[in-house]
């Protein structure tokens, strides 16, 4: 085997050249010495087919097997406008952050509000609970789930309007809802 | 003790080759006497180039610093030396975007050091049996202790998106991790170090890799082979480097260095020569501009590496004695790896 001026080992049988180096048109940006290096070409080359959305990922999750670095607390912060504690149920005592427009409950974890110990709590979708930022407004709606919903002992059929206070039922799961957004207090103002 | 090694590498189904390695020369045997054997393998990431940049600047940082290794210093300390000038390297190449993982193994006699940051893999291979012997820095580790502290459901570390993100890499602002071994371990003749980006670990479980055919070489490029043939349509850059204590050392020509100081004297050649030839007129014009190459070359070169002393280094994972335990996570049940040199026989 030879070994190259660069480290990498190859069978000159097979190889003329070492085939592990890169091309010196790839290389070149790394020989100037001492030189600041251009990082990012002035006018960016044409980008390859669907790559364009991956060049600079803001967030790097979805991109399939590369190797990215972990960004902690990274995308934004959804400010939080309420929360459901749950005063019945095997997750008694555990709080559940609301966000602006669709909160889903349900038990998978993908779900905004989820609840994983009731098992009686349908995984997807079991409910909605909406908070309308206009009017600071929260809301509670059946999911598209089978199971159902109870709002202070009533099932709910269709959207309603809920206060702080009042007493969610799913599964075997009682929730209330705090409200963060109220009078005198709103993330935009 | 000899040495015998091997090295293959393929792109994938990737645009581009972000996968760097490198070794030390196995033929400067006073160098070796102190030194070791060393390989060093970096797997790139970030927008544009930066990952190939990344991964290649840590390579050649690495190497040329240990290569400046004295008698008197330790090979842990050399080690660590190498890595941060690796880190101040990708540092300057790559500024906050992207980084790369490095993983560097020394074989001196029976000795085994390493160190590694990110989350590409060395294996120890012994009597057939594969052991991972540094941890991968990636979120999932952070995941998994908090679903054992009950903070985390099983599910949702399972699904979180960023599991397989590093935690730690060079290029980062802070180097919040690394694992090397303080003490060496004990090899034996017949055990093989295998070191691997993750294109080939996550496309073949360690414990599906091929039976070794052949020698390090083939063995290697064996590996690379099989994880391509698992078809992942979007596999990733795979690297695979082997390490060997034999009794057969790899037969290796060493071609030598193209230096820029060996294409400066070429360039002054040249301008002896077109004095000779031209008349006073030319020679004036050639010394004007001949100096030039000089200056530039001249500031610059190397030394930039003291600024990243140890103390930088914050969570420092001293794997005091590194042999392969239960405790690790070995693709492997049976913990029978453990006395080093029960391995001796020929496989």
């Amino acid at each position: 085997m030879i070994r190259c001026a660069d480290g990498h080992f190859y069978d000159p049988a097979k190889h003329h050249a070492c085939p592990w180096c890169p091309k010196p048109s790839e290389a070149a940006p790394l020989i100037p010495g001492g030189k600041t290096v251009p990082l990012r070409p002035a006018a960016p080359d044409p980008p390859l087919a669907g790559q364009a959305a991956m060049a600079m990922p803001s967030t790097p999750t979805p991109v399939g097997g590369k190797t990215v670095p972990l960004m902690r607390g990274s995308g934004k912060v959804e400010p939080v406008v309420g929360w459901l504690v749950c005063i019945e149920g095997p997750d008694r005592g555990q709080d559940f952050r609301l966000h602006a427009a669709k909160n889903f409950v349900g038990r998978s974890p993908a779900m905004d509000v989820s609840i994983p110990g009731d098992e009686s709590v349908s995984r997807d979708r079991h409910a909605v609970v909406t908070f309308e930022p206009k009017r600071g407004s929260f809301w509670l709606a059946p999911g598209e789930a089978s199971g159902l919903v109870y709002c202070n002992g009533e099932v709910v059929h269709s959207p309603m309007e809920i206060r702080a206070g009042d007493v969610m039922e799913v599964g075997q799961s009682q929730l209330v809802l705090v409200a963060f957004v109220r009078e005198g207090f709103r993330w935009d103002a | 003790m000899k040495y015998a090694f091997g090295n293959a590498q393929h792109i994938g189904r990737r645009e581009g080759q972000q996968d760097a390695f490198g070794f030390s020369n196995p033929a400067d045997t006073e160098f070796c006497a102190h030194a070791g054997f060393v390989a060093v393998l970096a797997d790139g990431m970030g927008g544009l180039e930066h990952g190939e940049l990344a991964s290649r600047a840590a390579v050649k940082a690495f190497l040329d610093t240990y290569q400046t290794k004295a008698a008197e210093e330790s090979v842990p300390d050399a080690l660590t030396r190498a890595l941060n000038a690796a880190q101040d390297a990708v540092r300057q190449v790559v500024a906050d975007d992207g980084g790369t993982t490095l993983v560097a193994a020394v074989l001196r006699e029976t000795e085994l050091y390493w160190i590694s940051v990110g989350d590409s893999a060395l294996f120890l291979r012994r009597a057939g049996e594969l052991t991972q012997l540094n941890r991968a820095h990636i979120y999932a580790a952070e995941l998994d202790a908090q679903v054992l502290a009950g903070a985390l459901t099983r599910e949702a570390a399972q699904s979180d998106p960023q599991r397989e993100s590093l935690t730690s890499y060079l290029g980062a602002q802070r180097l919040e991790q690394v694992d090397r071994s303080l003490r060496p371990m004990a090899v034996a003749v017949g055990d093989g170090l295998l070191l691997a980006s993750d294109g080939l670990f996550k496309s073949i479980a360690p414990g599906n890799f091929p039976a070794r055919a052949g020698d390090a070489q083939e063995y290697c490029e064996q590996l690379v082979a099989a994880a391509l043939a698992v078809d992942d349509p979007d596999q990733d850059n795979i690297t695979v480097l082997m390490l060997e204590a034999a009794q057969e050392a790899s037969v290796v020509e060493v071609l030598p260095p193209v230096t820029v100081k060996r294409a400066g004297r070429g360039i002054q050649v040249m301008v002896a020569g077109a004095l000779l030839v031209a008349g006073v007129c030319a020679a004036w014009w050639v010394m004007l501009s001949e100096p030039k190459p000089v200056v530039v070359a001249a500031p610059g070169r190397q030394k930039g590496s003291e600024r990243f002393d140890t103390s930088q280094l914050p969570e420092i994972h001293e794997a005091a004695n590194p042999e392969p335990e239960t405790a690790a996570p070995p693709p492997i049940d049976e913990p029978e790896v453990s006395p080093p040199a029960s391995g001796g026989g020929k496989r």
